[in-house]
């Protein structure tokens, strides 16, 4: 608490003392230094006056003759008069607090050594006796030649201010109120002075009256020496820190006990952020500590108990299932830190356990004290091993309905113990298991024949439990009448002198089935007796099975004779047996097949196919070629499973002659191909039709309509020169008609004139005619015309169509040319399988396919603003190329260029 | 349009065709203001250019099918595309020499086609066609 007074630095007292003096004096200052002698008159009574209501008075202290002058106020602060007080340091020295002086001394020389202000706080003693807190401030006067000479200043009786202040704290009152009651004591100490406040308890506590408790000084001096220093030094550093001051330590009392102190202060700040007051509480936590010094020795005393025992106590909540409390054996049993617990969460002993033990723990309700419950369980080592163990847990806490929240036990572990009798456990079981898991039975004799055990295949068998048989001979098992006892006797004496017997003997269940089962005996050692393990089935079924399987054999045997096919059973394509029906199909003799390999059946280049199917046991019905003996061959379909044969899995295969299907399955798909060809001839002969319709429609009526109405305005014609005009315009319009008529001709000619003449002609030789005829207009363009027909040099066409299309395509790269680039056109042909393709290729205007594809080939369409565009070229060449059984067709780019490909035959031998 | 006398647009790339046609509208006395486009791009254009000139609008368009470049079916995919923008109506009939039922059911379907005439077309169906709609 109240700290040992440290020393204010210059800086900070020097603002202090500034502050100080401006709030106070310095109105009084303002007028000294405006000088004229009557105002300083006025400012002097101005001053005594403020000085007074302040009770606050001056001083000077002569440096050279150390003698003190006081202003009235002064002297009456200090409760002197100008004849009790001669002005002299030492009588100003014994009104100061002894306490004190040396501080007020101290500062005196500070302030002269340093030339800063001064400024103190410190005590009086009255004559009356009563302590008083007074406020100097002041300054080193110096003479002309930089000389200290004068300190001058004020002083100000600050007790009765502090108090007022303080007083006026409601917080402070409050504080008190509650530190009264509750023995607590409050403390405010101004740092800078020293002065601390006490509450008014501090009697009842301490033993001290408020004036004894005095300043921080008094405090430490009480402060038991042992703990002082580390106390002055917690105080600094909170204060550096403004954090909180939370310390405990020893009081003296005034009648020289100690008391354990806790003290808790905090500190308040001024405007620099610098901690200038701390409020606190001081609290006496003897009995506290004392109380807690018994529990920790009895703790000590508890956890050395603990340690010796071999197990591990605890305390455990059974509401929360949480762990109250876990003795140090607990971590050295798991090998847990306690930080690794304390990671896993308040769940932990839950986490540990094993999960098929925790059913093991029963829950707690209101069981009477005393009252002991064992649980063995199994948790989790950091090893990863598990430890059993064993506890014994009691009621520890209840509610106030009496029902158990808490329960205290000891566990212990148990995990050696545990382990070897659940290795018996499991030994036993697992041989019980394992007896009476077999399916046959199993019985075990002494030598006499009295059963010993039998196991669940043997009470099966014979509809007996187990308690039946055991201490009886095997006689009352046997069917009266079937059996030689003297023969199964004779069975078990060769058994006992360790000779494994094998033999059949007629049971009889206990409800009377009789069955023949199939024994067998061995000596053997049952917990330590020689004894004869007996084991059976019963092979009555098995018996069936057999004969079924000859009479299956026999009718698999009729049934592959009767069968057309060729059947055949092999064992990884080695012929095991067949019927006549594969001898016929193969050309071998039944001899020669069976051993032989099945896929000499088959011809060659099928064998691998047929080993993968025989391999990936394919059931399915698949084609191959076969091959007789005689090497012709023939299409054969195998049909093959799998069946169980003699213990073996073979295959039974079918062959089936299938030639004559064959042939007729390739018929069917060469008709199918000539339909389909038929179909499109018809379709591409229909389409042609509907555009001759539309060609008709559009291209021929519409002129024939143009002539109807001229030849109305010309009968309705006024005067001749009207009529000469219609005249005019219908000659054009029957020229029009039968240049379209003409067109027509030509298209229906190409249709009709499938069968023209075709000759072997050379694409080189009707290109270079061709180019001929459009010299003129290769010259004009400057166009390069590129060929290369040395993939495909010659075509069997004819002639004048070849010379149609070449034509019309040059003429059309030549005519739709684009102005921005020199014109360069290719013509290449290649061949493509059967096919000869022709492509012509420009960098021309090309054709926005996009709008225009369903017209680029049609009548009277055309795609650019061209006088010559008539529409016909290649509508012309596509009849042409269409009824020569080929096809053409476009890519094009706008601006780029335009391709046509041209596949001559690609329908070629279709039926056109 | 009572008021004024309406605007007919024949495109149509047959020659004699345009010339009877105008001829006959003439004789009509219904209008004499007749747009000649020798094909379908020609007539849009003109459309694209007097979008904000209602006055040179046609009221009318007579439209033929086949034409070379931009034929009739072609002209309607992209005038649909042209009619937000115009300021007024336009009756289109689609007048042609096809006889051919896939054009008049094409036609038909179109719901911009206000009617399927088949050439040659008379005075009087001239006439019919221009006070049907007016």
């Amino acid at each position: 608490m109240p700290p040992r007074r440290k020393k204010v630095t210059p800086t900070k007292k020097k603002a202090r003392a500034m502050k100080k003096a401006s709030g106070k004096s310095s109105p009084a200052r303002k007028r000294k230094s405006k000088t004229p002698s009557q105002q300083l008159l006025e400012s002097q009574a101005r001053l005594t006056l403020a000085l007074q209501s302040a009770r606050m008075g001056t001083w000077e202290l002569d440096l050279k003759t150390n003698q003190v002058e006081w202003s009235d106020e002064v002297l009456f602060i200090f409760g002197v008069t100008r004849k009790t007080f001669d002005g002299t340091f030492e009588a100003y020295k014994k009104l100061t607090h002894p306490s004190d002086w040396d501080r007020v001394y101290q500062n005196i020389l500070d302030t002269l050594r340093t030339n800063h202000k001064y400024f103190i706080q410190h005590r009086i003693i009255l004559p009356d006796n009563s302590v008083r807190w007074v406020e100097g401030i002041g300054q080193t006067i110096f003479s002309r030649s930089g000389k200290p000479i004068k300190m001058a200043g004020t002083v100000q009786d600050i007790t009765d201010f502090k108090s007022k202040e303080l007083e006026k704290e409601d917080l402070k009152t409050r504080f008190q109120l509650i530190a009264n009651s509750s023995s607590l004591i409050i403390y405010d100490f101004h740092i800078d002075s020293g002065l601390v406040t006490w509450s008014e308890n501090v009697q009842n506590v301490f033993g001290y009256s408020l004036s004894e408790m005095g300043n921080d000084n008094d405090w430490i001096d009480r402060v038991h020496p042992e703990d002082r220093s580390e106390i002055l030094s917690s105080l600094d550093s909170a204060k550096e820190s403004l954090s909180k001051f939370d310390v405990t330590y020893r009081f003296k009392r005034k009648n020289g006990d100690y008391l354990q102190i806790h003290d808790y202060g905090l500190f308040l700040t001024d405007e620099n952020k610098k901690a200038h007051r701390m409020v606190g509480i001081m609290r006496d936590i003897s009995e506290t500590v004392r109380t807690a010094e018994i529990i920790s020795q009895s703790n000590r005393l508890r956890e050395s108990m603990e340690n010796a025992i071999p197990g591990i106590i605890y305390v455990y909540n059974t509401r929360l299932n949480t762990s109250v409390y876990m003795s140090q054996s607990f971590y050295t049993l798991l090998g847990y830190t306690p930080r690794e617990i304390e990671a896993m969460g308040p769940d932990f002993l839950i986490r540990l356990t094993h999960p098929d033990d925790l059913a093991n723990f029963h829950p707690w309700t209101n069981e009477p004290q005393g009252l002991v419950k064992t649980t063995e369980y199994r948790m989790l080592a950091k090893s990863g091993e598990w430890k059993w163990l064993s506890s014994r847990d009691t009621v520890f806490q209840r509610d106030a309905e009496g029902m158990v929240t808490e329960i205290v036990g000891i566990a212990q572990d148990i995990t050696d113990s545990k382990e070897s009798s659940e290795l018996i456990i499991q030994s036993a079981r697992s041989y019980q298991d394992l007896f009476n898991s077999v399916v046959e039975a199993i019985y075990i004799h002494k030598p006499d024949g009295t059963f010993i055990d039998v196991n669940q295949g043997a009470c099966n068998l014979y509809g007996y439990v187990r308690e039946e048989f055991i201490g009886r001979n095997p006689g009352f098992l046997a069917a009266e009448g079937k059996n030689d006892f003297e023969a199964v006797g004779k069975h078990m004496q060769l058994a006992m002198e360790g000779e494994p017997q094998n033999f059949e003997f007629w049971g009889k269940a206990k409800n009377g089935r009789i069955f023949l089962k199939e024994v067998r005996l061995a000596k053997g050692m049952y917990f330590g007796q020689e004894i004869i393990i007996a084991t059976a089935r019963d092979i009555t079924q098995q018996r069936k099975i057999l004969d079924d399987l000859r009479e299956s054999e026999q009718r698999f045997r009729i049934l592959q004779e009767a069968s057309f096919g060729g059947i055949g059973l092999h064992d990884q394509g080695l012929i095991l047996d067949c019927n006549q029906g594969l001898c016929d199909i193969s050309g071998y003799e039944y001899s020669e097949l069976i051993g032989r390999n099945g896929l000499e059946l088959i011809a060659p280049e099928w064998r691998d196919m047929v080993i993968h199917k025989i391999k990936s046991g394919y059931e399915k019905p698949y084609d191959v070629e076969g091959i007789r003996k005689d090497g012709t061959r023939y299409f054969l379909e195998i049909h093959a499973k799998n069946i169980p044969y003699h213990g073996r899995k073979i295959r039974v295969t079918e062959f089936r002659d299938i030639t004559d299907r064959k042939r007729s399955e390739e018929k069917i798909l060469e008709q199918n191909a000539r339909l389909q060809a038929v179909t499109d001839d018809l379709k591409r002969k229909n389409e042609q039709l509907e555009e001759f319709t539309q060609i008709v429609s559009h291209n021929l009526r519409s002129p024939v309509g143009n002539i109807l109405t001229l030849l109305s305005f010309f009968e309705t014609a006024e005067t001749e020169s009207e009529r000469e005009e219609y005249l005019k315009l219908l000659k054009q319009a029957g020229a029009n008609t039968l240049n379209t008529l003409h067109e027509l001709n030509e298209v229906l000619k190409i249709k009709q004139n499938r069968n023209i003449e075709k000759q072997e002609l050379s694409f080189q030789t009707v290109f270079n005619n061709v180019k001929a005829m459009v010299s003129a207009q290769i010259t004009e363009t400057e166009a390069e015309v590129l060929h290369d027909f040395s993939a495909a040099p010659t075509l069997h066409y004819p002639a004048i169509y070849l010379e149609s299309i070449l034509l019309n395509l040059l003429s059309n790269a030549l005519k739709y040319s684009s102005p921005k680039r020199k014109p360069v056109i290719k013509f290449k042909t290649y061949r493509e399988g059967e096919s000869t393709i022709l492509e012509a290729s420009d960098n021309g205007l090309g054709i926005n396919l996009e709008r225009y594809a369903h017209q680029v080939f049609k009548l009277r369409k055309t795609f650019h603003r061209h006088p010559e565009s008539r529409g016909i070229g290649l509508f012309m060449i596509k009849n042409q190329i269409d009824a020569m059984g080929g096809e053409i067709t476009v890519s094009s780019k706008e601006d780029e260029g335009t391709t046509f490909f041209i596949n001559f035959n690609i329908h070629q031998g279709d039926e056109n | 349009m009572k008021t004024k006398a309406p605007i007919i647009a024949l495109v149509d790339d047959d020659q004699i065709f345009q010339l009877t046609a105008s001829r006959t509208i003439k004789s009509t006395q219904l209008t004499d203001r007749i747009l000649q486009f020798e094909n379908g791009e020609e007539a849009l254009d003109f459309l694209r250019n007097n979008l904000k000139n209602t006055d040179n609008l046609p009221d009318y368009i007579f439209l033929d099918i086949n034409m070379p470049f931009v034929d009739g079916w072609m002209f309607m995919e992209d005038y649909i595309g042209l009619k937000n923008q115009l300021p007024k109506d336009i009756l289109i009939y689609m007048v042609s020499s096809s006889i051919d039922p896939r054009d008049m059911n094409r036609a038909k379907q179109n719901p911009e086609i206000k009617q399927y005439i088949i050439k040659p077309v008379t005075r009087e169906k001239f006439i019919e066609l221009l006070s049907n709609a007016a």
